[in-house]
């Protein structure tokens, strides 16, 4: 078969520029002969008069590097990224008359230019491709050649050149499931326990830069949620404590040495997240926590780094993040585990008598973190909460990434949006630690009552929209 | 990249926690900065708008109140909106909250040099949209009359935010509309109230700068009550406050005499809660910053990378390269090392930057900071 090409318009019409057959579709006026291929107009114009063979320019990625010359020779990559891509298509458009031509070229026009609107997108599939890559297009501009005009006046065909200002990074169009309706229960260990794998990955970019996700959260039962966090990493490690403290000043709850990744060195841009769920408070208002991080050789090990103090909020289970820790500095030449200990201290922030229990603590290598706060889904059963970083702005359409990702409540019966919350770090994406290897999702809430339920379970649908430069293939 | 969550302003000028949107996606240029006394200090963020946004931002949006996160989650800044500035082309326009008053008393001299102060005279509109804001003119050779009838009239001139037009005409127009938000943190809007005492009762400075903000949150109840973070550390001094002393004046006279021995760095850090602590100074050899002379990032002692939009003052930073053959101990500015009095975070397209500035700093940005 021939490459098919087309745009999608925000209104949902497909306009093919590639044909299929021998000769090109003469457009007389009417109908609407550019929604199918062996009828479209509109041709691609590979040939020396409109212009070279076209393909999809890969996005150049933009590096930022940090120091060099003369300090030091080279520089270090410190974080990339991608910019629009402004392309040039040649393109021949065929009328029974002048002005026949002429129409279609504002038409073309007409539908390229609707990002204020519902953009449209860009679709490319190449001969014996089996998937379609999608790219938003965000502008439009169509030159005809002078030889409408001129040399081939009256010939009755247009060649002109379209220029179009696109998203960097091409889609699937359509997601891929990566967690189906999984039960999330909010422990961190157990069946069903809150950090789940996710299904095989499809795309470019899943080391780099992850692809986003739509996640899908319907609270079960009793459910309900105040606070949500979620990260995308690879799996934590959970350690149980179960010990109580007494204390007029300060106690400290130590654990053993935990080992933060198994297996071989450091994952590049992996951040470890330390929260911990404490129980069985007396004198909650009085109750403060903090977090050390000591090296390997245990509590008197040497010191390297103190959380900021933090405010426990329920009686009877409070969940606390204490924030992230760098370990760039332990991501070394050679292969090992690195351990470090962990010591959890309760003060008082007044000289009264406060109690509480450390039941647990988990160590989360993350590449992505983010907070939700109050989140209220009302009744229970009538709403669901609902993480967007992809969508499609036309029914049936192709998904492309949203610009900003949002966080927010939506009704059961019709998935009406109610409102948006606000979100703050950076919302989970689908990763490949190591090629072929899956990341996981982690997550863990509070109630209404900002208490943390261990028995609280969510149903979860996860899915993830592939990246892709140029060529999909059939990825 | 960072959330920049905008608040909802509550009832007379209190920040609430009704999320309004994230301008993380829409911002060109983000720049803030962080003063060991104060804390958050000033934030500017520009972006490109539509017309009828602008509108929007020139109307709406003053004493709504901001707080940055991280991509780690981390709160970078906090403060309010004082002033927005719109540039349609040739046409600027530019609201603010610095010059408004809409609480206003006149304190004046009569012709046999009597003195005497006119009650106070309010706009309770205004004060139901952004608080309570004192201003104070002074009259001479005057009577209690004239001076009622001054405190009116400038109650009527200040008692709105200040609208700023300006016009340019010819050349090339410009053909986008700029959006500049000035933000200042919560410390700022201490200088908003006044107050007065006559008590000669001596005692700790750290504790009166808890009592102050009590007082403050009387009329405006801008922050948190806590004085948990406030050292026990302080010297006796005396309760007395001259007339038409604001608090942020008085907060600084208290706080600047220090333990007595050591200065203090202060301000309004998360959740608005008051901090007051020893400076980083008095211990100048424990190193939180280091970077290196081929590096354009900043680490902790420990060699972990913290974020250039993570550092902030009241810290002593250590050039790695740069050793001194052997320091005072106890000078906090060396040649390889100081102590980091103010910073400022910028980012926009062409990258992260981060400026350190040592104590006693001449900056014409910091002396313009501290004077708006």
């Amino acid at each position: 078969m021939a490459s098919s090409i087309w745009i999608q318009g925000g209104d949902g019409v497909i306009t093919y520029i590639s044909g299929s057959g021998a000769s090109q579709t003469v457009y007389a006026g009417s109908g609407t002969p550019w929604t199918s291929q062996s009828t479209t107009p509109y041709e691609i114009g590979n040939n020396d008069v409109s212009g070279g063979p076209w393909t999809a320019i890969a996005a150049p990625q933009v590096a930022a590097l940090s120091g060099g010359a003369p300090f030091t020779i080279g520089s270090r990559l410190v974080g990339s990224g991608f910019d629009y891509v402004t392309e040039e298509i040649p393109i021949q458009m065929r009328g029974t008359t002048h002005d026949n031509c002429v129409a279609l070229k504002h038409r073309l026009w007409r539908i390229c230019n609707t990002a204020f609107g519902l953009p449209a997108q860009l679709a490319y599939q190449p001969n014996g491709a089996t998937g379609v890559v999608y790219y938003p297009i965000y502008a439009a501009d169509i030159q005809e050649h002078a030889y409408f005009i001129n040399n081939e006046d009256g010939r009755k065909i247009m060649r002109a050149t379209l220029r179009l200002t696109r998203g960097a990074i091409g889609t699937s169009g359509s997601l891929s499931t990566v967690l189906n309706g999984i039960t999330v229960t909010n422990v961190g260990t157990g069946a069903n326990n809150n950090s789940r794998q996710l299904s095989a990955l499809s795309g470019e970019l899943l080391s780099s830069h992850g692809a986003p996700m739509n996640i899908k959260i319907v609270p079960s039962g009793t459910g309900a949620f105040r606070k949500l966090w979620m990260a995308s990493g690879i799996d934590r490690i959970y350690t149980s404590i179960n010990t109580a403290k007494t204390t007029t000043t300060s106690a400290d709850y130590v654990s053993g040495g935990t080992a933060v990744q198994t297996g071989g060195r450091l994952l590049y841009g992996v951040k470890i997240r330390v929260v911990a769920r404490f129980t069985t408070f007396t004198n909650l208002s009085k109750a403060r926590f903090t977090c050390t991080i000591r090296d390997r050789n245990g509590a008197s090990g040497k010191l390297l780094k103190t959380f900021p103090q933090q405010t426990p909020l329920n009686a009877t289970a409070s969940f606390i993040d204490f924030g992230y820790f760098d370990i760039s500095a332990y991501r070394k030449a050679i292969a090992i585990e690195p351990t470090f200990n962990f010591v959890f201290r309760l003060d008082s922030s007044d000289g009264t008598s406060v109690t509480a229990t450390l039941d647990y603590f988990e160590i989360l290598p993350y590449y992505d973190f983010c907070i939700i706060e109050e989140i209220s889904n009302g009744a229970v059963a009538s709403e669901y909460l609902y993480l967007e970083q992809a969508h499609n702005a036309i029914a049936g359409g192709a998904y492309t990434y949203a610009p900003r990702p949002s966080f927010y409540d939506r009704r059961v019966s019709d998935d009406t949006p109610i409102y948006e919350r606000l979100m703050r770090g950076r919302p989970p994406r689908a990763r490949e630690p190591n090629p072929g290897t899956s990341g996981y999702l982690w997550m863990s809430w509070t109630d209404t009552s900002d208490q943390h339920v261990k028995t609280d379970t969510a149903t979860v649908t996860a899915q993830a929209l592939p990246l892709y430069l140029t060529l999909r293939g059939g990825g | 990249m960072l959330t920049i969550a905008i608040f909802e302003r509550g009832a007379v000028g209190t920040p609430s926690t009704t999320f309004v949107t994230n301008l993380a996606d829409r911002i060109s240029s983000y720049e803030d900065t962080v003063n060991a006394t104060g804390w958050y200090e000033s934030m500017r963020c520009t972006l490109t708008a539509s017309e009828d946004e602008a509108m929007d931002f020139l109307t709406s949006w003053l004493m709504r109140s901001v707080i940055v996160y991280s991509p780690d989650a981390v709160i970078l800044w906090e403060g309010f909106l004082e002033g927005v500035e719109v540039t349609f082309g040739q046409e600027r326009r530019s609201v603010s909250l610095d010059l408004m008053a809409n609480r206003v008393r006149v304190r004046y001299t009569t012709v046999n040099g009597v003195a005497g102060t006119t009650s106070t005279t309010s706009d309770t509109t205004s004060q139901a949209l952004y608080g309570i804001k004192d201003g104070v003119v002074t009259l001479s050779t005057t009577t209690s009359a004239i001076a009622a009838n001054l405190a009116a009239v400038e109650l009527a001139r200040r008692k709105n935010p200040t609208m700023t037009p300006s016009t340019e005409v010819g050349g090339a127009a410009a053909a986008t509309i700029e959006v500049s938000l000035q933000f200042r943190g919560w410390y700022a809007a201490l200088d908003w109230v006044m107050l007065s005492s006559t008590s000669t009762t001596l005692t700790s400075n750290t504790t009166q700068a808890g009592t102050l903000i009590t007082t403050y949150n009387a009329t405006n109840n801008f922050y948190n009550s806590s004085t948990e973070d406030i050292t026990s550390l302080g010297v006796s001094v005396s309760e007395t406050v001259t007339p038409d002393t604001t608090c942020l004046q008085r907060m600084e006279a208290l706080l600047c005499v220090g333990t007595g021995a050591d200065r203090f760095a202060w301000g309004f850090a998360e959740g608005r809660q008051f901090f007051v602590r020893t400076w980083a100074g008095a211990a100048p050899t424990t190193v939180s910053y280091q970077r290196g002379l081929g590096e354009s990032r900043v680490f902790d002692q420990y060699g972990s990378e913290i974020p250039l939009w993570e550092v902030t003052p009241d810290a002593m930073v250590q050039v790695v390269e740069l050793l001194d053959a052997a320091p005072v101990t106890t000078a906090a500015d060396a040649a390889g090392r100081y102590y980091v009095e103010r910073v400022t975070r910028s980012i926009d397209k062409d990258g992260a930057r981060l400026t350190l500035e040592p104590q006693a700093t001449d900056s014409v940005d910091a002396l313009l900071a501290r004077l708006a």
